[in-house]
């Protein structure tokens, strides 16, 4: 037999409308709670719930803005707290206690036996020591007007769903609810879709690639690869062939080189590529063949231009030597040119003597004319002769030595510098010829001696030198032909070598690459194929049932209990109306579910009439608001009455709104019966009905608190002594 | 699960969607003496992939061998069955294209220089040192099945006996192979040197 739970006191400060601390402690079988509006009422019952569940029955209040709605006003969200002992009939207590509001401030204990049990079991715990859940809480243990109002709404939606709250279906029908097969319809319709489009698409990929996978197999032909090199292993081989054919390559040019790194698998083929272009041009470096190729082609060049300067500068030698040579022949020999010139120059000289003598005869002979003419002598005093004979005799020698004669003698004299001068020029002539042929003999000595350095021999007879420079010339042109050949062949090796990279990047690397493409492709195939489709369909397709079949048991299990309860609750439902709803014209009341477009829709169906001759109406329609009230409430009261939990507690929060005078004695009397079973708290502002309690003797022995005076928090007194 | 001791199998190859089976192949495949397997390729890429389809005589619906039809939706429902031949299926799809792609020059070349080439090989245990090891693509799997099929009556002979190969590889000394009568081919001598 399970413990049966009574509350023994809820304690509370910082919650909504009791800012200071005040504690309530419950009688064991009644309490009643008055007051006017907004004194806290409503405050104690919303307490109550939020300590055992931390949060409110969705319907009834918003469980959005807990830190706007719980706290008392100008109350720090954390300072809230309220504290619940509940006792069993043993008196052991367990205490739960939550303070906070939300959030990791928020605590929940359960003290059992001494043990505070940890917030995140306290909840669990709580919930199996009380045997009922929040739902159940709402609906058989808390009632508010706000729940019952919703039994009379027009809205087939808000009655399903306060019936099904009511009977404590409503969970089941969320979980029916959520149970749609559409959703998994569609998604099957969806996954067929996509996997046509995806096949489809797979399908145009497959040709593609397929074609592509051709024409890349054609290029690797074009470069001499067949298909059985297309594979990444043999990549791998024909790398390493060609690394091995750098290795003998260097060999065969005797380059010593670092052995060649084989390539990896893993290793991109463009790396490889590089990596072995840059051997092959360090290989064509280290070989020395464009070095050697250049010295030679040096030296060729140097022998060529010493041949010609040779035949240059011994030709000039040659012409300079026969320019000399025609000379003397031409003008004699040097030793006879030199005693003409020595004989002209003493004939120039004689010329000049004979013309001063002349040039001297003549000035004595005018002197002479002169003295005889200006001193009047008679004889000459030299020849004595008579003057008068010698004077035209002087003029006439005067005449002949001034005209031809002395004519002659500077004729003589101009002739013989003349001769002299032009010996001397033809002297120069050819000393300048000789000096020629020295200097030309003298460039081809130099050049003989720079040959003899060229060739590497102490010394060369002239002859024997365009000979040693032509032997050496061909020597070099036979050493340049060799060189350059080897060097050709060094290229052609290196050139094949590059063909076959690019043969293998192009023509092998490309085939691979489009190789693995095709293999992802066909991967992605694999994965996707119509099995794997299928199975997801089939997947599908069986949740599909499962949800249908989930679907069924649901609605069947809701159905039965549903009506288990009705059925249960019937009796205690009907005598609580009668009791509360005073329509003589009415005999019975009875819940009709009916199913309206795949939904559960709860009516209230008033039966009048006699039993031969029944009639049957929506009470909706019928009752008024009042009675409507109270008939709902008789629901209430019968459901709670036929739920199953440990809380033996009906906690009734300002139930007469709407009720009259009749309705309101009536139910007190129900209530104040129910007080004799369990725990009965009533809260009420409704003066009447305080005295129709009075009247049922429900307030005999209860404990009456009164709330008032309310300024954030009320003045409570109990028996109508204040406490605090 | 263990490689049966002693094999015979009968081999179909087709271009079709489906095989005939006569009482008169399966006989020779009567358990419990020998494991008997009816293996089946279908050359056709409407129908399969080039796989084999191998499958216990047992297995095998009296139903199906009066019809003398059986499909590829049965053949494969049949192979799927998670019984002794499980090995075996994962054997051969491992290597069967490998298989093909290795041999398949040489298949056409002539049944009897396939056979004397996988005869001497076999037995050298070089079988290995002949098979590509790169992954076959489907794409290539599906040319080489082209090939097969350009002359299914020529190659049918030569794709038994080279399935014969394949599952011997998987450690069968012994092969011997009957181009002409039943069983096609027989295996035994498992795992011995």
């Amino acid at each position: 037999m399970p413990k049966r739970w009574r509350i023994d006191s809820l304690s509370l400060a910082g919650f909504r409308g009791i800012r200071e601390s005040r504690t309530f402690d419950f009688h064991v079988q009644r309490t009643l709670i008055h007051g006017d509006n907004g004194t806290g009422k409503s405050t104690i019952a919303l307490a109550l719930h939020w300590a055992l569940f931390g949060a409110f029955p969705e319907g009834i209040l918003q469980n959005v803005g807990h830190k706007e709605f719980v706290p008392s006003i100008g109350t720090p969200a954390e300072r809230t707290s309220v504290q619940v002992v509940l006792r069993d009939q043993g008196g052991s207590p367990c205490i739960v206690k939550r303070q906070g509001t939300l959030g990791a401030k928020t605590r929940l204990f359960s003290v059992q036996r001494g043990d505070v049990v940890h917030v995140d079991d306290a909840a669990s715990v709580l919930q199996g020591v009380l045997g009922l859940d929040q739902s159940t809480f709402a609906r058989a243990v808390l009632l508010q007007q706000g729940l019952l109002r919703s039994f009379i709404t027009d809205d087939p939606k808000v009655r399903r769903a306060a019936m099904d709250r009511m009977i404590g279906v409503d969970d089941v029908t969320a979980l029916y609810d959520a149970c749609k097969p559409e959703p998994i319809a569609r998604a099957i319709a969806d996954a067929r879709s996509a996997f046509a489009a995806a096949e489809a698409g797979n399908k145009a990929n497959t040709e593609m690639l397929a074609t592509q996978w051709e024409n890349a197999k054609a290029i690797a032909r074009q470069f001499g690869h067949g298909d059985a090199d297309l594979v990444p292993s043999k990549l791998k081989a024909l790398l390493d062939g060609v690394a091995q054919k750098i290795t003998d390559l260097a060999l065969r040019h005797d380059v010593k080189q670092d052995q060649l790194a084989p390539s990896a698998l893993e290793e991109d083929l463009h790396t490889v590529g590089s990596r072995f272009r840059a051997r092959l041009q360090s290989l064509r470096t280290a070989s020395g063949m464009p070095k050697r190729l250049a010295e030679l082609d040096a030296q060729r060049q140097r022998l060529v231009q010493f041949r010609k300067r040779w035949h240059d500068v011994t030709g000039e030698c040659t012409r300079r030597g026969e320019e000399l040579l025609a000379f003397e022949k031409a003008c004699g020999a040097e030793e006879r040119w030199r005693e003409r010139h020595t004989d002209a120059q003493d004939a120039l000289q004689r010329a000049k003597a004979a013309e001063r003598e002349a040039h001297s005869l003549l000035s004595l002979l005018k002197d002479a004319k002169a003295i005889i003419d200006a001193s009047a002598v008679s004889s000459c005093p030299v020849c004595e002769q008579m003057a008068a004979g010698i004077g035209p005799r002087l003029d006439a020698r005067v005449r002949a030595l001034a005209t031809a004669q002395g004519d002659s003698l500077s004729r003589a004299t101009r002739e013989a510098e003349a001769r002299v001068s032009e010996l001397e020029h033809q002297l120069a002539s050819r000393s300048k010829l000789a000096t020629s042929a020295e200097i030309a003999a003298a460039s081809v000595e130099d050049l003989k001696e720079k040959v003899c350095r060229l060739l590497g021999v102490v010394a060369l007879t002239e002859d024997a030198v365009d000979l040693r420079l032509q032997a050496a010339g061909e020597e070099c042109d036979a050493e340049v032909a060799s060189a350059k050949e080897r060097a050709d062949a060094l290229n052609d090796d290196i050139e094949a070598i590059h063909r076959a990279l690019r043969g293998i990047e192009t023509g092998v690397g490309g085939a691979i690459a489009k190789r693995d493409e095709i293999a992802a492709h066909e991967k992605r195939m694999k994965a996707n194929d119509s099995s794997v489709q299928d199975a997801w369909i089939a997947e599908l397709e069986r949740r599909a049932r499962s949800v249908e079949a989930i679907r069924t048991a649901l609605h069947d299990a809701r159905d039965s209990f549903k009506k288990a309860q009705l059925q249960n609750a019937e009796d205690r439902i009907e005598g609580f109306r009668q009791r509360l709803v005073a329509n003589p014209m009415f005999r019975s009341m009875k819940i009709d579910v009916q199913i309206r477009n795949a939904v559960d829709d709860y009516e209230f169906m008033l039966e009048a009439g006699s039993a031969s001759d029944p009639s049957r109406h929506k009470a909706r329609f019928i009752l008024s608001d009042g009675q409507t009230t109270a008939t709902a409430m008789a629901l209430f009261l019968g459901l709670a009455g036929s739920s199953t939990h440990n809380l033996d507690v009906l906690y009734v929060d300002d139930p007469s709104q709407a009720l009259d005078r009749p309705s309101k004695g009536a139910l007190a009397e129900v209530l104040a019966e129910e007080s004799n079973l369990r725990q009965v708290i009533i809260s009420t502002e409704d003066r009447d009905f305080i005295e129709a309690l009075r009247n049922a003797g429900f307030t005999n022995d209860a404990t009456v608190f009164s709330l008032e005076n309310w300024d954030g928090t009320p003045t409570v007194s109990v028996q109508g002594q204040r406490v605090k | 699960m263990t490689w049966p001791a002693l094999v015979r199998a009968e081999v179909k190859f087709s271009t079709a969607s489906s095989v005939a089976l006569s009482e008169r192949e399966l006989a020779p495949l009567e358990p419990p003496d020998v494991t008997g397997i009816v293996a089946v390729l279908l050359a056709n890429p409407d129908i399969a992939r080039g796989e084999w389809f191998l499958v216990r005589q047992q297995d095998i619906k009296r139903r199906d061998v009066e019809r003398a039809s059986i499909t590829a939706d049965k053949l494969r429902s049949y192979a799927q069955q998670p019984d002794s031949l499980v090995p075996m299926r994962r054997h051969v799809d491992v290597h069967w294209r490998r298989f093909l792609s290795a041999f398949l020059s040489d298949l056409q070349k002539g049944q009897d220089h396939l056979k004397a080439l996988l005869e001497r090989n076999h037995k050298a245990s070089r079988i290995a040192t002949l098979l590509p090891t790169d992954d076959v693509l489907d794409l290539e799997h599906r040319e080489n099945l082209a090939v097969l099929s350009e002359d299914p009556k020529k190659m049918g002979k030569a794709v038994q006996l080279l399935l014969a190969y394949v599952i011997a590889h998987a450690g069968y000394r012994s092969v011997s192979v009957n181009p002409t009568g039943v069983p096609d081919f027989e295996l035994s001598a498992f795992g011995e040197d």
